[in-house]
């Protein structure tokens, strides 16, 4: 009995260390796909020249869920014309739902901000907006994925030790 | 009761006044809706010229760009740097304020403190009585506002639902075939091919190679580029329907670089829109200026 105890915790905290571990690649996973979606945008901006309404239009058809969904709603949101501000727009349908997602607060906040700046510059001062954001993006990419090898291992580490020395504090 | 889409490019607080104000009228009674900062708005048609008591401030007209825009200012970059903006359905946004101007050429306009709202109407079977007269290269002339363009494209619409022929568009203002996405708003028949938003000199020799039109559509002529154009594709084999501005044949015909049309007789036939009081009148001329129906 008591060795099967020992099994189960160290297995639940092994199990922790590895979700956490997986938490942060989905993480890095996910930045990745932000800046090839950004990356979208900013081609729909350059080559199409088309209104904010047609480009997200556009993307939407070309990602994935949840980001289909959320781009295609703000495409509709912007078409309507229905006396919102742009910010009010981009923060109820875009950034309200970045959050079911792998990314994290800081990367949410700096797509909000990406958002504050859209629309009203010429094509050019919009380009360049959206490359400062992709190369800040691209270094908070590299940043996660320096530490990722080294963070998966500790989470691993933490877990099965964590479960072990549970495990000596309880016998 | 006006159009949806003129409503969704005005200012929150101008929308509920000019719905109640404009709930019994038809579609067709305003023409021009003029935001002016600081001033009272202006509605403009057929009825005369109403105005609202409604006064907008600066950051009001910034509102409208916004919509009207639909939030990308960026997208009508060049359109802005011609003094206006066409929008979804083809209307036209005329647009005033500072002009930064750079090497004597306009940069952008900013500061706007005006803004003139034509709305664009779609009038099926305005040229059905007068489309029996018409022949060959076609060149409708009128002051701004009296509806060539309206003319042009229910013309090219008539062509285009004969059997045999073939109707290619340079919509350079996206005013004639309103288009969204590239697909046409405006009804142009079943034969009809549309180049939005294309320059019309590059367009017209675009069309000309590609899509082997029998009639080519082109809105506004005026510089001399236009007119070399013109000469192409007739030599090419196509005709042409044209609008232009001016008061009269006479008119034009005082102006240097258009006085070539009449001497080379590219069009064979010519269409005059004036007002004689509240009402349109129309003149079809032929080839030698010959009168040869007024309605």
């Amino acid at each position: 009995m008591k060795l099967l105890g020992i099994i189960m915790i160290c297995t639940c905290s092994s199990m922790l260390g590895f979700m956490q571990g997986e938490r942060l690649r989905q993480h890095y996973d996910e930045q990745i796909y932000l800046k090839k979606i950004v990356m979208l945008i900013r081609g729909e901006i350059r080559y199409n020249c088309g209104v904010l309404s047609e480009v997200f239009e556009n993307v939407s058809r070309k990602v994935k869920e949840p980001y289909k969904d959320i781009f295609s709603q703000l495409s509709g949101s912007l078409s309507k014309g229905d006396g919102e501000t742009f910010n009010d727009i981009w923060n109820s349908t875009v950034i309200k739902k970045l959050n079911g997602t792998k990314l994290f607060e800081r990367d949410i906040e700096g797509f909000k901000e990406l958002g504050e700046n859209m629309g009203y510059l010429d094509t050019q001062m919009q380009l360049n907006y959206i490359d400062l954001y992709i190369d800040r993006l691209s270094g908070e990419i590299e940043d996660t994925k320096d530490k990722l090898q080294g963070s998966i291992k500790l989470f691993k580490a933490l877990g099965i030790m964590g479960g072990l020395l549970l495990t000596i504090l309880i016998i | 009761m006006i159009k949806q889409e003129i409503i969704t490019i005005l200012p929150l607080k101008l929308r509920e006044v000019i719905c109640e104000y404009t709930n019994s009228f038809s579609e067709d009674d305003i023409e021009e809706i003029r935001l002016r900062c600081n001033r009272p708005v202006l509605l403009i048609g057929g009825k005369g010229e109403t105005e609202l008591n409604t006064i907008l401030g600066e950051k009001d007209l910034r509102e409208a760009m916004e919509y009207i825009s639909g939030y990308s200012l960026y997208a009508y970059e060049e359109q802005l740097k011609e003094g206006f903006i066409t929008i979804r359905g083809g209307h036209r946004i005329g647009v005033a304020g500072r002009v930064v101007a750079e090497n004597e050429k306009v940069k952008t306009i900013k500061n706007i403190s005006s803004l003139n709202i034509r709305i664009s109407h779609e009038v099926l079977g305005c040229s059905d009585e007068i489309i029996k007269y018409i022949n060959g290269n076609i060149l409708i002339i009128s002051p701004p506002r009296m509806g060539k363009t309206t003319l042009l494209r229910d013309i090219l619409r008539n062509i285009s639902e004969t059997e045999g022929q073939s109707v290619g568009i340079v919509d350079e203002r996206s005013e004639i075939a309103a288009c969204y996405m590239g697909i046409p708003q405006n009804n142009l028949g079943p034969r009809c091919d549309v180049l939005d938003c294309c320059p019309k000199t590059i367009g017209m020799m675009l069309l000309l190679r590609s899509m082997s039109p029998t009639y080519i559509g082109v809105d506004e002529l005026g510089t001399k580029d236009d007119i070399d154009s013109i000469k192409q594709v007739i030599k090419g084999g196509a005709y042409v329907a044209a609008t232009i501005h001016g008061e009269s044949i006479d008119d034009l015909m005082k102006k240097k670089h258009l006085k070539e049309i009449f001497e080379l007789k590219l069009f064979d036939t010519y269409i005059e829109i004036s007002k004689k009081g509240l009402k349109r009148s129309m003149a079809i001329y032929n080839k030698a200026l010959e009168r040869v129906e007024e309605t």
